[in-house]
């Protein structure tokens, strides 16, 4: 109850930051942008299968969602705690626990609000515009980038309850933008260069299905996870066999890194001096 | 047999930042229904002990309790019954106060029709402002505020840390009546401030804090006589004033009596000094003004925050 009481007061406030609406407005300009220009522009005029418009938006959307997130999340807690308020809300009778769990369910429904609006607009056009609108692919699609935005909060929302000063914070959260878009796949390449230099692994051919740890490491990434997921809902037939790759497996990881993430937070912020 | 049990008990505090020391021992208590004053220069460690009784901070040694509850274990409880104003405040700019009020009257669990928002910002002096923003008020609109806030509910105990920083004179008068009528409600105060005549004028106790440790703690009056501070009357009588000498002399707490005229000037200790008028006034004699010239809390705050035996070596020396 008290968290819930937390999160509400929370969406409240954060709905109202320019901020935030601005990012609402450019992920449903995106989204509205690319239906336009397969239904449109590319095709014509024609009509144009579904699962190709989604298909196409997998890329953009798994690059701008994580930024999203990260900005609606990143300071939640540690804005607070630098400006004072977070005495205000804790001289309240809520735990520790409401405020990490309540921020992050205020964050989360907001990025569900901005993934929402910007499909409801994209998804109106999407269905005027194309002759093979599937509502169940469609659903599907919208709630698994819902639960991709809500992974990054969480992220986010973690970090910002273990930062203890705003500037920290603005640096952690573009280094978190840049590890999972960025640095993640260097990683994977030196893993991969480092297992072929020390004969664990023989360079791999093109179609050759990649050893399961190196399946594994990039699936952790919850972007990749995500893309998995969305590429069989639209369709697309995976040549890889692997546990790592399968829809389960994928939902598992991105639900994975929301429980792991806060609850370390739940822990740690816990025992913290304010 | 029904034992009392102390509001707030800190027993043996200590709370060490890495290296530094913030409060070394601190042995404190309030009672029910006072008003306490929680003294000291900034940085000598109030709001380190605040923030351990609201379980801001956790003790590195010793215990703090409230209602005889656990402070760091049962702080949730504890913050069920209690109202806090906060130090360095800042409140949610986007939010207008009417909803600030309204989501401290959802997180205290009261009903919606026990509560009237309008009377309560009428209150803290700020009812044109209930519907505005957060973000345009003045620190000491912010203050109001909170203050109100802090009231809902009608909490058993109130903490103000700094409860008078940002407010203009007319809001430190509001600040102290409404201390005084939560008092007057059944509620207890504990508030802090390195302003001394504020605490002079509302506190029935107050406790001294100097470099993290409380280096006094009791009613004003006793405090200035532990001090050795004693107040001098000066008492205009009309009538010849010989008979109430020896009888003002006999009165405890009177160190020395001597007349000049019609003026009587007696040196006591401050509690004494209403039984030195009325011995006067018994012995016959009509009073027809008086002065007093007492050790007032300042220069006591200052002699305790300062070290008071350097001080008094030097005087010897």
């Amino acid at each position: 109850m008290s968290t819930l009481t937390v999160a509400k007061k929370d969406f409240q406030d954060a709905a109202r930051s320019r901020l935030l609406a601005g990012l609402i407005v450019v992920f449903a300009l995106f989204q509205v942008g690319i239906v336009y220009w397969m239904t449109q522009v590319s095709a014509g005029g024609e009509p144009i299968e579904m699962a190709s418009v989604l298909d196409l938006m997998v890329i953009p959307t798994y690059i701008l969602l994580p930024i999203i997130g990260t900005m609606i999340g990143y300071k939640s807690i540690v804005g607070e705690r630098n400006s004072g308020s977070l005495k205000f809300l804790l001289g309240l009778p809520h735990s520790r626990q409401d405020v990490v769990l309540g921020k992050f369910l205020g964050r989360g429904l907001l990025v569900t609000v901005a993934v929402l609006v910007g499909f409801i607009v994209g998804g109106g056009l999407l269905f005027a515009s194309t002759s093979s609108f599937d509502p169940t692919v469609f659903v599907g699609y919208v709630l698994t980038t819902i639960l991709l935005g809500v992974t990054f909060v969480a992220v986010a929302v973690a970090f910002s309850s273990v930062t203890k000063s705003t500037s920290i914070a603005t640096s952690g959260a573009i280094a978190l933008v840049m590890v999972f878009l960025f640095l993640w796949d260097v990683v994977m390449m030196i893993a991969s260069e480092i297992a072929i230099r020390a004969s664990l692994m023989d360079r791999l051919q093109p179609g050759e299905i990649p050893p399961d740890w190196y399946l594994l490491l990039g699936n952790l990434n919850p972007r990749n996870a995500y893309a998995n997921v969305i590429a069989s809902l639209v369709g697309n037939s995976n040549p890889i066999d692997s546990v790592f790759t399968q829809d389960w497996f994928s939902l598992l990881v991105l639900g994975g890194w929301i429980v792991v993430m806060i609850g370390l937070a739940l822990i740690k912020f816990e025992r913290v001096d304010l | 047999m029904r034992l009392t049990v102390s509001v707030i008990r800190l027993e043996n505090v200590r709370k060490e930042y890495g290296e530094l020391t913030a409060l070394d021992g601190v042995n404190l208590s309030v009672e029910s229904g006072e008003v306490y004053g929680f003294l000291g220069p900034n940085g000598a460690g109030k709001s380190t002990t605040i923030n351990i009784i609201l379980d801001f901070a956790r003790p590195t040694a010793g215990t703090a309790t409230v209602f005889g509850m656990d402070a760091t274990e049962e702080s949730q409880a504890i913050r069920d019954r209690i109202g806090v104003l906060p130090e360095g405040l800042d409140l949610y700019g986007r939010l207008t106060a009417r909803q600030h009020l309204e989501f401290v009257r959802e997180s205290k669990g009261v009903p919606s029709e026990a509560i009237d928002f309008e009377a309560i910002v009428e209150r803290v002096g700020i009812p044109e402002a209930i519907d505005r923003k957060v973000s345009g008020f003045s620190k000491g609109m912010q203050q109001r505020l909170a203050l109100g806030a802090a009231l809902i509910g009608d909490p058993e105990l109130i903490i103000l840390d700094e409860p008078s920083s940002g407010l203009d004179p007319e809001g430190v008068r509001t600040m102290r009546k409404i201390i005084l009528e939560e008092v007057d409600r059944g509620a207890t105060v504990f508030f802090s401030s390195h302003i001394l005549d504020q605490v002079e004028a509302v506190c029935d106790r107050v406790g001294i804090l100097r470099d993290g440790e409380l280096v006094a703690q009791g009613p004003i009056s006793e405090l200035q006589s532990s001090m050795g501070g004693e107040a001098v009357l000066e008492i205009e009588t009309a009538d010849s004033q010989s008979g109430a000498i020896s009888a003002v002399e006999s009165v405890a707490g009177v160190s020395n009596v001597s007349t000049n005229n019609g003026t009587v000037t007696v040196q006591c200790s401050p509690p004494a000094k209403i039984d030195v008028l009325n011995t006067i006034q018994e012995a016959g004699v009509t009073v027809e003004d008086f002065s007093l010239d007492e050790q007032s809390l300042e220069s006591l705050f200052m002699s305790y925050t300062n070290g008071e035996s350097a001080e008094k070596t030097e005087v010897r020396a």
